[in-house]
């Protein structure tokens, strides 16, 4: 909608926020600067990798994305909107697969699944990283849809019973069109995830631009090679998000939704039954098996002395860490609804960093470190300044992850408030800080879980730049598994685990909350 | 203090730091993380780095990192002393402290070993889809192949890898551990492993590992010929080091007696110098060739060896 | 089309009955008005009928059908009625065709096609069948609603304050288009609203609720001239309140008596005058505290003895300080209190 209003109005807090987006958006266009000037040998296998890998990313990312979208749009639905034994325990328990790393979940799969592993079916190969992608993702797409189901302005569901529309009917013909955009939203967050993930692609052993980008690294020691492949990577996802944006962008309904609670179906013995055994098979595959076997090493291998420093490290990185990406990210949604056409390239540039492997934006961040300190501005990479450089990378990271939540909470902040508060004499820090904010405070508080939890998990940017003596849990549980011990590695993954999981928790009953609100 | 950049991330080698901080009060920080990510960090870093020595546990990324000028040359007597010539560096940037062998892992119930005693055999045709192999991305598999480069050349280097190729059950998945339990599982009858992966299994806390290891035998291969694959995990003073001194000072720790003593028990890995005795387990398997080269050429034939692996469609 | 009854019906929200044991008829083809403040309990009454709640107390049926009982609440699907919910509920995803053809699908697709256009010019949108709900206007909305709830031949039609969110203007044009096309379909109507000129305009029968109980039942002529209470005469228009006790068949006020021959001697008596019954005439009584327009009226703020009361009087009439006043008796009730 066009509100000249809100267009080109370039006051302190668009320029905090284009300071914000430039902070964001800096490693990816180092990596892109970085690609274009640096040149090691090895190109005459880019081409092959480079096709290779874009073909396996984008395999990957349409069967792990359609995985995730069926099983998360699925069990929303009937957490949302059904009543079944069981629902208010699935209504938090689906949540938890998200507290779980993707490749935690694909070590966990493989020494399950694998050669004389306790599960005789393998989960391996490309149908098995799909498997593990869509059962690991699929909360994505269960929270946004969710939320969106319940949402749902009850009257447009309750005219369509009135018409005589039954339940099954009311979901494919009313309720699923209508949840589209978010269901999208949530399955364009997993798609990139799947994008950007290494460990789970590697242990498979598939090409993919991920993996093609440590192929080029690794083995052909060419880091230049590496950062081609990577510019091609974050230049998709520009595109991949242009794409759903705008697809978005043309089906969204904004629907004004009642005051009513929608009243749930209840469901006929039969399908209560296939509605638990679904929702319950969600869980244990994406949550309770894994959490289980990884309980069963950890206690063959106690070390728990091992994991306390590393417990605490990874509490204060990610609380740090998602208190500044939320501010940055907060300061970027406000502006994009502020102003046009600046607002949305901001958008776009905080999300490049979302489909990039952590290393490659971290080789971004030491890029932009050793430019500074050429130029005589910083000095060596002292603790402070390493987690300051490793803040700044989780900021580019998962900024987008901060942006979605703060931006559909500041949606709902309807355009006449802010003209209000302007005749009311409030300039745009006050109407930033006492109207935009207050307002969209409860999707502040689910965005600042969501990147506490995707800091937690996050490694590859950890490992490179963290200070010296600065092990987190993530850190732990690689360098014990990448080293081949899996008992030693299953303590602090269970941790990560468990920590993640109570501000998933957190997150799931906001949802639960805000319900009841609307 | 002194400052140490490690691409080892093992329990023993914290023991290691802690001796030799008991020993000379000075006190060790690490910073463990990948070879190839390390390196990154040094090249940014410059002369500014507060990294005074770097570990890796490949010769290849030893030198890769020599090549990219982030190393000093060091040449003391005790350390020349400490490690043979042919596991360090010729001109001092890196030396040697552990070594480890590539050795042939075969089931018990289905092999003979001396169907499997040289790396040819795992291209022989007779084993055609039943070889599993970890993906050549890692080190270890790179640095084999660069050594037969070095040794028959590249074009029986490619033969060989396309002969291997040709017998996998399926593409490479997983680590050398999983090799090792695909082979026991019965999935495949051989496997090219890092000898200390199999030794760990023996000695999990886990019976299921355990049982693996008891499924599978080791062979060191090329006995009769040029000798086992022999790679390091060795140690450099970077480039730019403010501690240099006392760098030198863990470096000669590292090869020393003492240090060496003490990392044989903890790790199955063998000591840098014959004189010392490795695990009594791993001492268990006697004495064995290994093959004479200047482990320096891994890093030289190392893109080549990539380029080989990519060719013959083995990633 | 088919009676609707509702038997003793109750339902309770948090402990408090928003329905409160009401028993009502929706006659065959008859406009019945639900008239209530909000917090009577009128809209509850609608989805007790929809079966989008169930009922705790009490029965309710549909022609012959027993749809709600306390045990068993037959299906909203199941119940063939037709409702224009208060924000129209229009499928945001569908156009205003696809809108009304929702609930056909159980015709071919030709002739499903045809009776939503059918219906659609029924309530003269024909050439509006292409749009999607953002771009009707408002009271294209609910017209679209409207037809949405008839095409599929209900058994009743139930609609939710159906002009509440519209301008005057349009209110009145659409409430006489919604009457004229309800009236041709001869569909037996539940209609709720707040506003008394909407119930006295539309509504066959009238029932006028107040915190969940009926006050009063009967066509709009009886509740006008006849209210059961204080509430159900307020309910239909401004009123004046005094409360006194009668005497000699009358109870005086300060503008002058009632008669209220139904009350004993020295009863306490509640009165009720419609400001449209207090005629107003040049002389003394009562002083004239402002005169306002009130379109073909005028508002006017007279006070005797330290009350005020509201009078409507004819624009324009010119008083002096006083007037006289007199109470004619059609619009003035007295009740025991």
């Amino acid at each position: 909608m066009f509100d000249p209003a809100r267009v080109a109005r370039f006051d302190g807090v668009a320029i905090f926020a284009a300071l914000a987006t430039l902070i964001c958006a800096a490693p990816a266009i180092a990596v892109f600067a970085l690609a274009l000037t640096r040149s090691d040998g090895g190109a005459d296998f880019a081409g092959g990798l480079l096709r290779d890998g874009a073909i396996g990313t984008l395999s990957l990312m349409l069967a792990g994305g359609l995985g995730a979208i069926v099983f998360g749009a699925t069990s929303a639905w009937l957490v949302g909107l059904c009543r079944f034994p069981g629902r208010s325990v699935f209504e938090w328990l689906l949540v938890a697969p998200l507290a779980a790393p993707s490749y935690i979940l694909a070590y966990a799969y493989a020494s399950l699944t694998w050669s004389g592993g306790p599960i005789p079916i393998p989960i391996a190969g490309f149908w098995g990283a799909a498997f593990v992608y869509a059962i690991g993702l699929y909360p994505y797409v269960y929270l946004a849809g969710r939320a969106a189901f319940v949402s749902q302005s009850s009257g447009a569901l309750e005219a369509a019973r009135t018409l005589g529309a039954r339940p099954a009917q009311v979901f494919w013909r009313v309720a699923l069109p209508l949840a589209r955009p978010a269901i999208a939203a949530g399955g364009a967050l997993a798609m990139m995830e799947i994008a950007a993930d290494y460990g789970a692609a590697h242990h498979f052993g598939l090409t993919t631009l991920s993996t093609a980008v440590f192929r080029a690294w690794y083995a052909h020691g060419s880091p230049g090679m590496a950062l081609q492949i990577s510019a091609v990577l974050l230049a998709g996802a520009i595109l991949f998000l242009m794409v759903e944006r705008r697809a978005r962008g043309r089906a969204s309904f904004a629907n004004a939704s009642r005051g009513r609670e929608t009243p749930r179906y209840r469901l006929s013995p039969l399908s209560s039954a296939a509605a638990f055994l679904f929702c319950a098979a969600l869980a244990t595959f994406g949550a309770l098996l894994p959490l289980a076997w990884l309980l069963r090493l950890a206690l063959l291998h106690a070390n728990v002395e091992d994991i306390v420093q590393p417990f605490v490290n990874s509490m204060m990185l990610s609380s740090g860490g998602a208190l500044v990406t939320l501010v940055l990210a907060a300061s970027i949604a406000a502006a994009a609804r502020r102003t046009g056409a600046f607002g949305k390239a901001s958008l776009y540039a905080a999300a490049m960093g979302y489909a990039a492997p952590g290393a490659v934006l971290a080789m971004g961040a030491l890029a932009l470190f050793g430019a500074a300190r050429e130029a005589g501005w910083v000095g060596g990479l002292g603790a402070g300044l390493a987690l300051t450089a490793l803040i700044w990378s989780y900021a580019a990271r998962f900024a987008s992850a901060g942006v979605q939540p703060i931006d559909a909470g500041l949606a709902r902040l309807s355009k006449g408030l802010d003209s209000s508060a302007r005749t009311l004499g409030a300039g745009p820090w006050r109407r930033f800080l006492h109207v935009d904010l207050p307002i969209a405070a409860p999707s502040l508080a689910a965005a600042a879980l969501i990147l506490f939890v995707e800091i937690l998990k996050e490694l590859p940017a950890t490992l490179i730049l963290r200070p010296f003596d600065f092990d987190t849990l993530a850190v732990k549980a690689y360098a014990y598994a990448s080293d081949e011990r899996l008992l030693e590695a299953a303590a602090p993954a269970l941790l990560i685990f468990v920590a993640g999981l109570l501000p998933i928790l957190v997150l799931s009953r906001g949802i639960g909350v805000r319900r009841v609100a609307t | 203090m002194v400052n140490v950049y490690s691409a080892r991330h093992y329990d023993s080698d914290r023991a290691l730091y802690a001796a030799f901080e008991q020993a000379t009060g000075i006190a060790v920080r690490v910073l463990p993380a990948n070879a190839e990510q390390l390196l990154e960090r040094l090249r940014a870093e410059g002369e500014a780095t507060e990294a005074d020595l770097v570990v890796a546990a490949d010769a290849g990324n030893l030198w890769r990192i020599k090549e990219a000028g982030l190393l000093q040359n060091v040449t003391t007597p005790a350390l020349e002393a400490g490690v043979p010539a042919r596991l360090r560096d010729g001109d001092g940037a890196y030396w040697g402290f552990t070594k480890r062998a590539r050795v042939i892992v075969y089931r018990k119930d289905a092999v003979q070993p001396a169907q499997v005693a040289n790396y040819d055999d795992l291209a022989n045709p007779r084993f055609r889809g039943q070889i599993v192999m970890r993906s050549s991305t890692n080190t270890y598999q790179l640095s084999t192949l660069a050594s037969r480069i070095e040794r028959l050349g590249a074009e029986n280097a490619r033969a060989w890898a396309a002969g291997v190729r040709a017998n996998f059950v399926r593409d490479p998945q997983g680590s050398d551990t999983d090799q090792i339990k695909a082979v026991a599982a019965g999935e495949a009858q051989a496997t090219l492993v890092n000898h200390y992966y199999h030794f760990r299994l023996m000695r999990s806390e886990d019976p299921a590992d355990r049982e693996v290891a008891a499924k599978t035998g080791i062979v060191f291969p090329d006995q009769a010929g040029a000798g086992t694959h022999i790679n390091i995990s060795g140690a450099g003073v970077t480039a730019h080091a403010k501690r240099r001194d006392r760098a030198v000072q863990l470096l000669e720790y590292l090869v020393s007696d003492e240090a060496q003593t003490l990392l044989a028990p903890m790790n199955v890995e063998f000591p840098i110098r014959p004189a010392i005795a490795p695990a009594p387990d791993l001492a268990a398997l006697g004495a064995f060739k290994e093959e004479d080269i200047a482990l320096g050429v891994l890093g030289r034939h190392q893109a080549e060896a990539a380029r080989i692996f990519e060719e013959v469609g083995w990633r | 089309m088919s009676v609707v009854t509702l038997s003793h019906v109750k339902r309770a929200y948090d402990r408090t009955w928003a329905v409160n044991d009401i028993s009502l008829t929706a006659p065959e083809a008859q406009v019945l008005a639900l008239l209530g403040p909000s917090g009577s309990g009128k809209s509850t009454i609608l989805r007790l009928i929809a079966g989008l709640e169930a009922v705790d107390v009490g029965e309710i049926r549909i022609g012959d059908e027993l749809v709600s009982t306390p045990d068993r609440t037959l299906a909203t699907e199941a119940r063939r009625v037709g409702m224009v919910f208060q924000d129209f509920a229009l499928f945001p995803h569908l156009n205003a065709g696809a809108n009304v053809a929702f609930g056909l699908d159980k015709l071919g697709r030709a002739e499903r096609d045809a009776t939503a256009l059918k219906w659609l010019d029924r309530v003269g949108l024909r050439h509006r069948v292409s749009a999607y709900p953002h771009e009707l206007s408002g009271g294209e909305q609910q017209r679209v609603a409207l037809a949405r709830a008839l095409a599929p031949a209900p058994r009743a039609v139930l609609l939710d304050e159906p002009f509440s969110g519209l301008d005057p203007v349009l209110r009145a044009e659409l409430r006489d288009a919604t009457l004229a096309t309800l009236m041709e379909a001869r569909t037996t109507t539940v209609f709720v609203t707040h506003d008394a000129e909407d119930a006295l305009q539309v509504a066959d029968r009238l029932a006028i609720l107040k915190a969940g109980k009926l006050l009063q039942e009967g066509t709009p002529r009886q509740a006008y001239d006849r209210p059961a209470s204080v509430d159900a005469a307020a309910a239909l228009g401004p009123v004046n309140g005094f409360s006194g006790h009668a005497a000699h068949g009358a109870v005086a006020t300060p503008f002058g008596a009632i008669a209220a021959p139904h009350l004993a001697d020295g009863a306490k008596a509640d009165v009720a005058v419609r400001a449209e019954a207090l005629l107003l005439t040049p002389g003394a009584g009562a002083r004239v505290l402002s005169v306002r327009p009130h379109g073909a009226h005028d508002v006017v703020r007279i006070e005797a003895q330290g009350f005020v009361w509201r009078a409507l009087a004819p624009a324009r009439s010119a008083f002096g300080e006083t007037v006289s006043v007199e109470i004619q008796p059609a619009g003035a009730f007295a009740f025991s209190s």
